[in-house]
C-alpha cells in the first residue's frame, strides 16, 4: 500500500467517523428535546393541594354537574379510553352529536390555551365550559351552585378548601382544574429509551422516531415530551370547520386546530378534530399526501413521499408512547 | 430580461435594501423568534419606537397584538421574514404568536422625549 492510498483510506474513514458522530450527535440533540419533566406545574393563582385535587375528582365524576344529572366530565373524558371516548364525536345532553372529537385530558398541566379552538385562556375557565354548554352538560351555573349547596358533604369540603368563599363557580373550576393537572401519562417504553435503555423500543420504532424528526416533519408541531407545540395549524382536513379562526380572526388561523399531544395515542382512536380517521396508518397517509391544499394550509404541511416501510416505522414509533397507565378508581360522592 | 431591465431591477432592490436598513438603523428594537420563543419575555420602549420581529426559526409564525383596541397583525411570517409594529401610545401590550400561543412578549411603552 503506498502512502497516497493509505491517506485516501484514512480520509474516507475520517469522513465516515465524522459523519457517524454528526448523525449520533444530531440524534442525541433531538432526543434531548423529549425528556419527561420531573414536576407537574401548577399556577400561582391555583396552587396544588391533595384535598383540592380530590374534590376536583369528585366533581369530575359527579353526574349532578349536568342538567339532567345523567352525564359527567368523565362520560366523554373517559379514563378507560385514555380520557377520550372512542367515538368520532361525543353525545351531549339532548342526545345529539357534538361537532368535534373529545380531546384527551392527559397532560393538560402543561397546556397554554384550551379546547380545540383555544377559546379558554385557562384550565379553570375551560373546566366550566362543557358544564354550561347547551349541547354538552347544559347545566346553568346558578342552578348548579344551588344544587351543590344542598349537599352538606360538598358544603363542608368547599368551606374547608376555599374558606374565603366556599361553593362558587370559580372554585368549582379551580378544583376540577387541579384534579385535571394531576392526570399525567406515566412512563412509556419511549421514555425508557430516551433515558438510555436501548432495548426499550424496537429498531423499527427507532427508525420511526428519526423519520418523525426529519423526513416526515412531524416534530414541526408535535414536539417536546408531550409531542405538541400547543399551537394551531391547518393540516388540510377537508371539512368546513374554521376552528381557531372563529375565535380569533387572523387569516393564518382559518381551519386551524390545536396540535394534540401524542401520548397514549394508540388508545385514543379515532383521530383528528372531527374523529374522522380510525387508524394511525390513515393519519400517516393523510400527512404523506392526503391533505387538502388551500390558502390556510400550514406551511409545515408538505408532501412527504414516504415508503410503506417508512409509514409502518412511524406507526411503530407512536406505539411506544403508550404508558399502560394504572386504572382510575371512582370517588365516593356526598349525598 | 434586457441589461437595462436588469439594472433597473438591481437599482430597485438596492433601494429597497437601503430603505429597509435605514428603517432599522433608527431606534427600532429587534425581537427574534427562534425555537418557538421570542428572544425576550419583556421589553420596554418609548412611544413612537417600532419593534421589528424577525423570524429566525425553521417554522412560520404570526405575531399580533392589540394596540388602542385595534388588532395589529403581522400576518404569516415564514422563516427569515420580518415585520414591525409601531407602538404609538403608552401602555402595556401583550404580543403573541397566533400560531404558537406559548410565544408571549409583554411590551411596556412609556412616553418618549418630546411627547
Amino acid at each position: 500500500m503506498n502512502i497516497k492510498r493509505f491517506s485516501g483510506i484514512t480520509s474516507v474513514i475520517a469522513i465516515a467517523i465524522a459523519s457517524f458522530s454528526f448523525q449520533a450527535s444530531s440524534e442525541m440533540d433531538y432526543r434531548e428535546n423529549y425528556k419527561r419533566p420531573s414536576e407537574v406545574p401548577y399556577p400561582e393563582e391555583n396552587p396544588y393541594s391533595a384535598e383540592k385535587a380530590e374534590l376536583g375528582k369528585m366533581l369530575f365524576f359527579d353526574p349532578r354537574l349536568s342538567r339532567e344529572n345523567n352525564i359527567t366530565c368523565g362520560s366523554c373524558h373517559n379514563p378507560s379510553f385514555a380520557w377520550e371516548d372512542a367515538q368520532p364525536t361525543s353525545v351531549g345532553t339532548p342526545m345529539s352529536r357534538l361537532g368535534r372529537h373529545t380531546p384527551t385530558v392527559l397532560n393538560l398541566a402543561w397546556g397554554e390555551i384550551y379546547f380545540w379552538d383555544g377559546r379558554a385562556e385557562t384550565l379553570e375557565e375551560q373546566a366550566l365550559g362543557p358544564i354550561q354548554a347547551g349541547g354538552e352538560m347544559a347545566q346553568d351555573l346558578p342552578g348548579l351552585l344551588e344544587e351543590l349547596k344542598a349537599v352538606p358533604g360538598y358544603v363542608e369540603l368547599f368551606n374547608s378548601i376555599f374558606p374565603h368563599d366556599g361553593i362558587t363557580a370559580e372554585n368549582i373550576g379551580k378544583a376540577i382544574a387541579t384534579y385535571e393537572r394531576t392526570i399525567v401519562s406515566a412512563e412509556a417504553p419511549f421514555d425508557r429509551w430516551i433515558e438510555g435503555d436501548e432495548t426499550a423500543i424496537s429498531d423499527a420504532a427507532k427508525r420511526g422516531f428519526k423519520l418523525f424528526n426529519t423526513k416526515a416533519r412531524c416534530s414541526s408541531c408535535h414536539d417536546g415530551w408531550n409531542f405538541t407545540d400547543w399551537g394551531f395549524h391547518d393540516i388540510g382536513i377537508g371539512d368546513a370547520d374554521e376552528g381557531r379562526y372563529e375565535v380569533l380572526d387572523i387569516a393564518a388561523l382559518k381551519h386551524t386546530f390545536k396540535t394534540p399531544g401524542l401520548r397514549n395515542i394508540v388508545e385514543r382512536a379515532p383521530y383528528m378534530h372531527n374523529g374522522g380517521m380510525q387508524t394511525l396508518m390513515e393519519v400517516v397517509d393523510h400527512y404523506n399526501d392526503g391533505f387538502v391544499d388551500r390558502p390556510s394550509l400550514s406551511t409545515e404541511m408538505q408532501k412527504l413521499n414516504l415508503t410503506q416501510n417508512e409509514k409502518a416505522d412511524l406507526v411503530e414509533f407512536m406505539k411506544t408512547l403508550s404508558s399502560n397507565d394504572p386504572a382510575v378508581s371512582l370517588p365516593k360522592l356526598p349525598n | 430580461m434586457t441589461l437595462s431591465g436588469f439594472k433597473l431591477c438591481a437599482t430597485a432592490v438596492l433601494a429597497c435594501i437601503t430603505f429597509s436598513q435605514t428603517g432599522q438603523a433608527d431606534d427600532s428594537v429587534k425581537i427574534t423568534q427562534k425555537g418557538k420563543q421570542f428572544s425576550e419575555k419583556k421589553v420596554a420602549i418609548k412611544t413612537g419606537q417600532d419593534i421589528v420581529f424577525v423570524n429566525d426559526d425553521n417554522v412560520a409564525h404570526n405575531v399580533y397584538t392589540i394596540v388602542n383596541g385595534k388588532k395589529r397583525d403581522l400576518g404569516l411570517q415564514k422563516p427569515t421574514e420580518e415585520g414591525s409594529i409601531a407602538f404609538d401610545a403608552p401602555g402595556t401590550y401583550r404580543v403573541r404568536c397566533a400560531i404558537h400561543p406559548k410565544m408571549k412578549l409583554v411590551v411596556k411603552v412609556t412616553d418618549g422625549e418630546g411627547n
